[in-house]
């Protein structure tokens, strides 16, 4: 379950995971399919964000039942779950200090 | 390091997953929306609304998330429209109206949000002004609006409710042939057609109850504005009151009052607002005004309207040239002028390579958040100045603070992922539309002002202007 910090923390860190890529995208020593790689990943920084904002706002109104508190943060737990599997994967590229300057 | 290597597929499987939650979360709100129709009849109007922003908030994320997951296999151009066919023809009609009623909402949110921030702003003015110099006429006047708001705005959600009622409701049905101006016995030969005349039977009643109720908050809200002693407070008062008991009357013109058979309920609330027009004349007569007293100004040397409208004018106006300032401070940063200069060379978009620059510099990027955070909320605090009536269209105030706009918008021009552009060119433009009409509001209370001036002792008058040019801070 989701709190309104963890999900302002999630905001944050998919901004930072998106922040390397958009470098990536525009670096000239990336090769046209890590480039390619890099503007997919900003797809799905957007998506997130669009969704992560949403909730945002979902968990401030009033009177959500519990009901509807679980299916609204479903989409979050999965994301949680996704920024977890990209950070294993920047850790494996030894870029993950560098990508969440070590606040993650 | 490989990008490729370790993030390929990555996004569309992410993406993937997120399909099923976000479906579900559609169709929780949908479910919701069915609700509605019960709502408007016997819930709470802030359940309405809160559920169809949420319904539109869920619109919006499946349409995001399918563009993402096309983009992936198409390309953005495509994956717009894709976004777009997927919210329109998936979703379907139910959609659009459900965007259409939306919208109608949030508008109206932000209306009734305009006059509680005019009225609370006022307020504070009060609040404040009683510390330095408490008078009974501020207290006064404060319990006054404090009411008006209140009752103004409940007789607002009645607006509301038709709304709903008109798009959602077995009214909807009902009124849609009432918009064709058919006569009121049509719409039961409509509602049997439709096998509802039961429910829109029940339905009329309701509305007829909560016309009443409303009525009565406007009523109140009138008597209301009558007690405020501050002629600039009452003109835009008596200016919302009407103008909503006209926005009423318009949509309830077909819904046949039960006392008054041959007439509408719109009828009624047509001569309320005739009645108030009358009203507010009477009472908005040019009066002796009272002096007004300045947060943070001695209680002894009270001031004018105009020179409060001027005070405030020149503070607006000042944090908006120094957010403009600060943004050409930072443009002119070697670091930032490098990225421009470096765009140019290269032939990439100057916001691109500003954002990469932001990304190896993170002292740089902190200060450019920082700095957008601190100047996001300027451009509003402009527009709003001008929409409350506290700077007018033609005073030198307003110049200085259109010429600052224009500078944000000018620095702003090149930073990634930037809401001050946006924002600002907006503003800009309500700006101009707002130029384009004529300023009675600001004028007539001007004139009002200048009257106050002109019956204030000479003492008081030259007290005035100097003290005019310090920050209401």
């Amino acid at each position: 379950m989701q709190t309104l910090a963890d999900v302002q923390n999630m905001l944050q860190q998919i901004d930072q995971i998106e922040v390397f890529f958009r470098v990536a995208m525009n670096d000239p020593d990336e090769d046209a399919e890590s480039q390619g790689v890099a503007s997919d990943m900003i797809l799905w920084t957007t998506s997130a964000r669009e969704v992560l904002d949403g909730l945002l706002a979902d968990l401030q109104r009033p009177n959500l039942t519990p009901e509807t508190l679980a299916i609204l943060q479903k989409p979050a737990d999965v994301i949680a779950q996704q920024i977890a599997n990209a950070a294993d994967l920047f850790d494996k590229m030894g870029v993950r200090e560098e990508v969440f300057g070590g606040v993650q | 390091m490989s990008i490729a290597q370790h993030f390929k597929g990555f996004a569309k499987k992410s993406l993937d997953e997120l399909i099923h939650p976000i479906q579900s979360v559609k169709n929780h709100w949908k479910t919701e929306m069915d609700r509605i129709v019960y709502w408007t009849t016997v819930g709470d109007n802030a359940q309405v609304r809160s559920g169809i922003l949420a319904y539109l908030d869920g619109i919006s994320k499946v349409a995001v998330v399918a563009g993402g997951i096309a983009a992936l296999a198409m390309n953005p151009v495509m994956a717009a429209g894709f976004a777009h066919t997927f919210s329109l023809e998936v979703i379907g009609a139910p959609a659009t109206a459900v965007a259409w009623t939306g919208s109608h909402f949030l508008r109206k949110q932000s209306t009734e949000s305009i006059l509680e921030h005019r009225i609370n702003q006022k307020m504070l003015a009060w609040e404040k002004a009683k510390h330095t110099a408490p008078h009974q006429q501020s207290k006064d006047d404060g319990k006054a609006i404090d009411l008006f708001s209140k009752n103004l705005s409940a007789a607002m959600q009645f607006s509301e409710i038709m709304d709903v009622s008109r798009k959602f409701g077995v009214m909807g049905k009902v009124l849609s042939e009432a918009d064709q101006v058919r006569p009121v016995n049509s719409l039961l030969v409509s509602a049997r057609s439709f096998n509802e005349k039961s429910k829109i039977s029940v339905a009329v009643q309701n509305i007829q109850t909560k016309a009443e109720t409303a009525q009565n908050k406007f009523n109140a809200a009138s008597l209301l504005l009558a007690e405020i002693q501050d002629t600039d407070l009452r003109q835009n008062g008596y200016q919302k009151l009407i103008a909503e008991v006209e926005n009423v009357a318009q949509k309830c013109l077909v819904i046949p009052d039960r006392e008054n058979s041959g007439k509408s309920l719109g009828d009624q609330f047509l001569a309320m607002a005739e009645r108030y027009r009358k009203e507010s004349a009477e009472q908005l007569k040019p009066v002796m005004g009272k002096p007004v007293s300045i947060p943070g100004q001695p209680a002894a040397a009270p001031q004018t309207v105009a020179g409060y409208r001027q005070i405030v004018g020149q503070d607006v106006a000042g944090k908006v040239e120094k957010a403009a300032q600060r943004m050409a401070a930072f443009n002119a940063r070697p670091e930032v002028q490098k990225a421009f200069a470096d765009a140019a060379m290269y032939g990439i978009p100057k916001d691109k390579a500003l954002s990469a620059v932001l990304a190896n510099h993170p002292g740089l990027a902190l200060e450019y958040v920082q700095l957008h955070n601190d100047i996001a909320h300027v451009p509003f605090k402009a527009v709003n100045a001008l929409d409350i009536g506290l700077v007018k269209t033609d005073s030198p105030e307003a110049q200085r603070i259109h010429a600052g706009l224009q500078g944000m918008r000018d620095q702003g021009r090149d930073w990634p992922m930037s809401m001050v552009l946006s924002m600002t060119q907006q503003i800009l433009d309500q700006w101009d539309q707002r130029l384009k009409q004529p300023d009675t509001l600001a004028a007539a209370s001007n004139q009002t002002a200048d009257m106050v001036v002109a019956n204030q002792p000479e003492a008081t008058q030259g007290a005035v202007a100097p003290r005019s040019r310090r920050s209401v801070r």
